[in-house]
């Protein structure tokens, strides 16, 4: 599944259009509050240069959209593939997600080299390195090396981890 | 003259001296191993530099910055993988010469050029910054307003493909720099009342996360193929293996010519060291004598485009100094790693800190020397380099990222943030978005808006309100000279005739 180079245009365009209102219309009436009796001579209000930035995407996305996909040349039309392929999307969600599971629970959860350690195993075997001996020599390398590097080389305490410091809170009490 | 021995000394102390190597080395292997990018490979770096003393930061970085363009150019000649897309000329006569098993002439041409380049834009960035400064002194919050503002829209419109994808990437930018408190009333905008985004967005994840993360999940997408190292072969004959002395003088006008054009279009915000480098490769290829040798492995193509994009990497710290706007990325990370030392580029840092710019001035003359001499060195062992797995090189690559998000402020919020921008950055590539609009845009948003409400601000109590621009004299010549400027940067480039060198 390709999407054609034009109808990916049109719909990024349209896509960012409605995100542009989105913003104007209720992310910034919403997350921005200006003081009471905020005049000109008091100099501009905050939410001023966010409107001034979202009418100026507005009106630069309308633009491109009148311009560039309703009075489209032929000759452009010409212009291939670009986007994702089915196997490149197939490809980068389980990169993406593993990234996310990684930043997001890995890390504080079980602690910045526990949760390094795996994330590098599954990206290593997602990205093709199927031995079990790189597998596990390497991970183990990549983090003895920002072990020392970190807390040897610069005294810096990276993450533990919520669940081993349960553990080892339990550990003491007992 | 006592400031320029101070600064002489300072970026020559043992230490400076060796940061400088650590920097170099670093940057060449990390620029030559395949993927890695140089701004992807500095931007790991940086925060790094708040645990070192800033006179070894510093000169690491400015080692590593220098040393990873020309590890860069390594990849383009051997496997016609450029490290950045300024060495996408370099492809061009660089993949040829080494099929024809001249790799390591032409690696070396690269080198001296390089270098050349380089040394060239450094010289003049000697000579304008504290010239161009001094201007710059007597500008107010209208001049800063027009400048930030002609930043923005050049950095939009001349990064990129087309202009529409560069404005929204710079609007983007623009809104992420507003996430915080309000400079003038301290009102949250756009935090929704999460306490972490009250502090705004650290440029430092942004950085890491779009100029590395983003580059790594777009090159773990591909299927991965084995990089044999059978397929680099080099000539036995000592003659393809060093650059003589006739083919170097023969060379010369054309690196001299391309440093020049380098250097200029450096100095402008947002052309970069891409447009430098095809650029000069055109003009080389228009005014040399063998034209028809350019994409066949022609010595002078390799030396046009190495000089040219090398020069740009002075050049555009110009703006930087001078008046505080990182003209493309290469000034934005060193921005960045100042920022992180509480020193403030800018016209007044030739006042409040003199001492620490000749410093900087003096440590990268010495780095283009080292670099010379290390490139050597680098060469000779390009083939075991270029040959790392990327299915390990890549994992890796993260886990740093995340350490050295998290080591600066000791937050997990940075962690994430900086896989966020991965993504967006990964995304904004697959749909043809260029990513260093964006960071421009969130760089320069509040020394715009700060100026700009100023400006709006002294415009009411005048009796002409915002019209009271045009009585300023200095208004009035930035305005001429950014006119003009405009005028020849958009009939210079003409992205056509660069596609079409390009795909040749």
């Amino acid at each position: 599944m390709n999407i054609n180079k034009i109808n990916h245009e049109k719909f990024l365009i349209l896509g960012l259009l409605i995100l542009t209102l989105f913003f104007i219309f209720w992310i910034i009436p919403n997350s921005i509050e200006d003081p009471e009796n905020f005049g000109i001579k008091d100099g501009l209000p905050p939410s001023f240069s966010a409107y001034l930035v979202g009418f100026l995407t507005f009106f630069t996305l309308l633009f491109q959209y009148i311009t560039g996909v309703i009075l489209i040349k032929n000759d452009d039309i010409k212009n291939d593939t670009l986007f994702f392929s089915r196997e490149v999307f197939k490809r980068s969600f389980k990169i993406i997600l593993v990234c996310l599971l990684y930043s997001f629970i890995f890390i504080e959860n079980l602690g910045f080299y526990l949760g390094s350690f795996i994330f590098v195993i599954i990206l290593s075997f997602l990205l093709g390195e199927k031995r079990f001996f790189i597998l596990c020599l390497f991970p183990t390398l990549l983090i003895l090396f920002v072990y020392f590097g970190f807390k040897m080389g610069f005294s810096i305490f990276l993450p533990e981890g919520k669940i081993l410091e349960q553990i080892f809170e339990s550990v003491l009490v007992n | 003259m006592e400031n320029i021995f101070a600064g002489i000394q300072l970026a020559t102390t043992p230490e400076a001296l060796i940061a400088i190597l650590i920097g170099l080395i670093a940057g060449q292997i990390l620029g030559a191993i395949p993927g890695l990018t140089a701004s992807m490979a500095v931007a790991l770096l940086v925060p790094y530099t708040f645990y070192l003393d800033p006179w070894i930061g510093i000169p690491m970085l400015l080692g590593m910055f220098k040393g990873s363009l020309f590890g860069s150019s390594i990849t383009a000649i051997l496997i016609k993988t450029p490290g950045t897309p300024a060495a996408a000329a370099t492809v061009l006569d660089g993949y040829p010469l080494a099929q024809q098993g001249k790799g390591m002439k032409a690696m070396k041409m690269a080198l001296y050029s390089s270098v050349f380049g380089d040394t060239f834009s450094d010289v003049m960035l000697i000579f304008a910054a504290g010239f161009l400064a001094s201007i710059a002194l007597n500008f107010g919050p209208p001049e800063y307003t027009l400048l930030t503002g002609f930043s923005l829209i050049c950095i939009s419109s001349l990064t990129g493909n087309s202009v529409w994808k560069g404005l929204l990437s710079v609007f983007l930018g623009m809104i992420i720099g507003m996430i915080g408190l309000d400079p003038i009333t301290a009102t949250p905008r756009l935090t929704f009342d999460y306490l972490e985004l009250e502090e705004g967005i650290g440029l430092i994840p942004m950085l890491i996360g779009t100029l590395a993360v983003s580059e790594a999940l777009r090159q773990m997408e591909q299927p991965i193929k084995k990089l044999a190292s059978s397929t680099l072969s080099f000539s036995k004959k000592k003659i393809d293996n060093i650059v003589t002395w006739s083919e170097f003088k023969s060379t010369l006008p054309t690196i001299v010519k391309s440093s020049g054009l380098g250097t200029l279009i450096g100095a402008m915000p947002g052309l970069g060291s891409t447009i430098a480098a095809f650029l000069a490769y055109g003009e080389a290829k228009r005014s040399s004598k063998f034209p028809e040798k350019f994409g066949k492995g022609s010595l002078e193509g390799v030396a046009a485009s190495e000089a040219a994009n090398n020069a740009v990497s002075g050049s555009n710290m110009i703006p930087l100094l001078a008046f505080g706007i990182p003209g493309d990325i290469a000034a934005a990370l060193i921005m960045g790693a100042f920022l992180i030392q509480g020193i403030t580029l800018g016209p007044v840092v030739f006042q409040d800190n003199p001492v620490e710019i000749y410093a900087i001035f003096a440590a990268l003359i010495v780095a283009n020397l080292l670099n010379l001499v290390l490139g050597h060195g680098l060469i000779r062992m390009c083939k075991h380099v270029v040959t790392v797995p990327k299915r390990l090189l890549f994992p890796a690559v993260l886990v740093v990222a995340s350490a050295g998000a998290y080591a600066l402020r000791g937050s997990l919020f940075d962690i994430q943030l900086v896989f966020c921008f991965g993504i967006l950055g990964y995304l904004m590539i697959k749909c043809d978005i260029p990513t260093v609009p964006m960071l421009i845009g969130f760089i320069l948003i509040p020394i715009f808006e700060e100026n700009l409400r100023i400006t709006i601000l002294l415009g009411s109590s005048h009796d002409l309100n915002i019209g009271f621009i045009f009585t300023r004299p200095a208004f009035l010549i930035l305005l001429l000279i950014m006119t003009v400027a405009s005028f020849i940067v958009v009939k210079r480039r003409n992205l056509k005739n660069l596609e079409k060198i390009n795909n040749k």
